[in-house]
């Protein structure tokens, strides 16, 4: 859940002003949140300084950025059940 | 027998020949005549936009369907750059109505391409894009102007401050958000009739340094708006920018402002070798020789990144892997910013320079040609800002597939 936490709050950060980010979850469409081409670059890259980690070029993808979940298939943190 | 009057239809000539010989004819003659008095007027240039219809040329990006030319990318850039090099208000003008019927060409359901693009063909309908917004910085993907819900059905009230000769269009093809409780990124396009809409630029404030012709003012779109007006997905503008919207609109201004500066270069050339005849410049000074060789270096880096850029388009469109979009591709994206962002700098640097060579006379007078294009090349920066082009590109070189060197 922590990790889940940490990965919503990057996100929140990176959706335009105004946003109802209260019903932010892991199964949001970000993209119907409002998260752009140029906010999803930033946010990828605020990802990779949080979690100190490198996406894969797999995860170069607006598919790959839909929803927290999506994000989080590439985060090697969230591949352990533990999370 | 063609609708258009004054087509070429010499039968010995190939279509793409006609096509060329055809805008020489307008460029050399109407465009050549009328260039000076549309800078000084800032007027839209009413008779250039005239001529090229009578010479087909309006409907040169809509399909033969509709009683279009079709013609390929390499064709299209080639019109661009001869019109250019007469007057860059009418081929910017020209080249801009061709983007937005390339859109409507690939991207609007049937009925709309028929009132449309039959418009074109038939009356030379001249259709402008109304994409900006007083707050939107030019972010085309992004869009604040939003429809309502009203008895009737959907209604949109939207101001654009910029229209290239919005006066004088038939349709206004818009982005607008189909309600303003959806983000500001799910953008859809729509086409506007002329009917629909009213001039706001009630105190004619175009007064610009260059480019004259292009006549970009204010305009009110209000109207109710059906299904049938929708071009391409409802919120999915994102894949009409991409394809063919962005790509066909920065190779279009490379088109025009490297057709501008060659034959500013001829002009240019032309009056040094009269000068020295008649015991001007020496033409066999190494000053002389290595500016213009300067020139002659930026006007050919402009040509080769354009001509790389189109062979670049013209592979993405090859591609047969569905599961393939190269117009989404980082890179190809970054290419074509990087396009505007060269053509427009180095296209600059080359007239200034050849302002320098050609003096104060033939160069910085007004009424001249070069001091012209030099006026209306210094738009081609502020033109969808480069400043903003750099800043993008920057950042989607990080999303670019690299990382697995």
């Amino acid at each position: 859940m922590e990790n889940q936490e940490k990965l919503l709050a990057i996100i929140k950060r990176h959706l335009p002003l105004g946003s109802n980010t209260n019903t932010l979850d892991m199964s949001t469409n970000l993209l119907k949140m409002g998260l752009d081409s140029m906010a999803t670059i930033d946010l990828m890259m605020d990802i990779e300084q949080g979690f100190e980690i490198e996406l894969p070029d797999e995860a170069l993808t607006a598919s790959a950025f839909e929803t927290a979940q999506d994000i989080s298939a590439y985060i090697p943190v969230f591949m352990d059940s533990s999370v | 027998m063609s609708i258009y009057p004054e087509l070429a239809m010499d039968n010995n000539l190939t279509a793409h020949e006609k096509i060329i010989v055809n805008a020489r004819k307008v460029a050399e003659t109407t465009l050549r005549e009328r260039a000076c008095l549309v800078d000084s007027n800032a007027h839209f240039p009413v008779e250039g936009v005239k001529a090229l219809y009578d010479h087909g040329l309006m409907a040169l990006m809509s399909p033969k369907a509709y009683g279009g030319q079709e013609v390929d990318l390499g064709t299209f850039v080639e019109v661009a750059s001869i019109l250019a090099g007469e007057c860059l208000s009418t081929a910017l003008v020209w080249s801009m109505h061709s983007q937005q019927v390339a859109v409507v060409a690939q991207h609007a359901n049937p009925e709309l391409k028929e009132k449309i693009l039959r418009s074109v063909a038939e009356r030379g309908a001249f259709v402008a894009s109304a994409t900006t917004e007083a707050k939107g910085g030019g972010h085309i993907l992004t869009c604040s102007a939003a429809a309502e819900e009203r008895d009737e059905g959907l209604h949109i009230e939207r101001f654009s401050p910029i229209v290239t000769g919005g006066e004088y269009a038939e349709w206004f093809i818009a982005t607008i958000r189909t309600s303003k409780d959806i983000p500001m990124n799910e953008v859809s396009l729509v086409a506007i009739h002329k009917d629909d809409t009213h001039l706001v630029d009630e105190k004619n404030s175009w007064n610009v340094m260059g480019v004259r012709g292009t006549r970009s003012i204010a305009v009110q779109l209000s109207c109710a708006l059906d299904e049938g007006d929708f071009i391409g997905e409802k919120g999915k503008f994102k894949n009409v920018a991409l394809n063919p919207m962005i790509p066909l609109g920065h190779i279009a201004w490379s088109a025009c402002w490297y057709g501008a500066i060659w034959r500013a270069y001829k002009v240019m050339m032309k009056h040094l070798r009269e000068k020295g005849a008649h015991g001007g410049a020496d033409l066999k000074s190494d000053l002389i020789a290595e500016r213009i060789a300067q020139v002659r270096l930026e006007i050919d880096s402009v040509k080769a990144f354009l001509m790389y850029s189109v062979a670049e388009y013209n592979k993405v469109l090859d591609v047969k892997d569905n599961t393939y979009d190269g117009f989404a591709d980082t890179s190809f994206n970054i290419l074509i910013n990087n396009l505007k962002v060269m053509v427009s700098e180095h296209a600059f640097t080359a007239i200034d320079k050849m302002v320098q060579i050609a003096g104060i006379k033939t160069g910085y007078s007004t009424g001249a040609h070069i001091e012209r294009v030099f006026r209306d090349l210094r738009s081609a920066r502020l033109m969808y800002a480069n400043d903003k082009l750099i800043v993008a590109s920057g950042k989607l070189s990080f999303s670019e597939k690299t990382r697995a060197i």
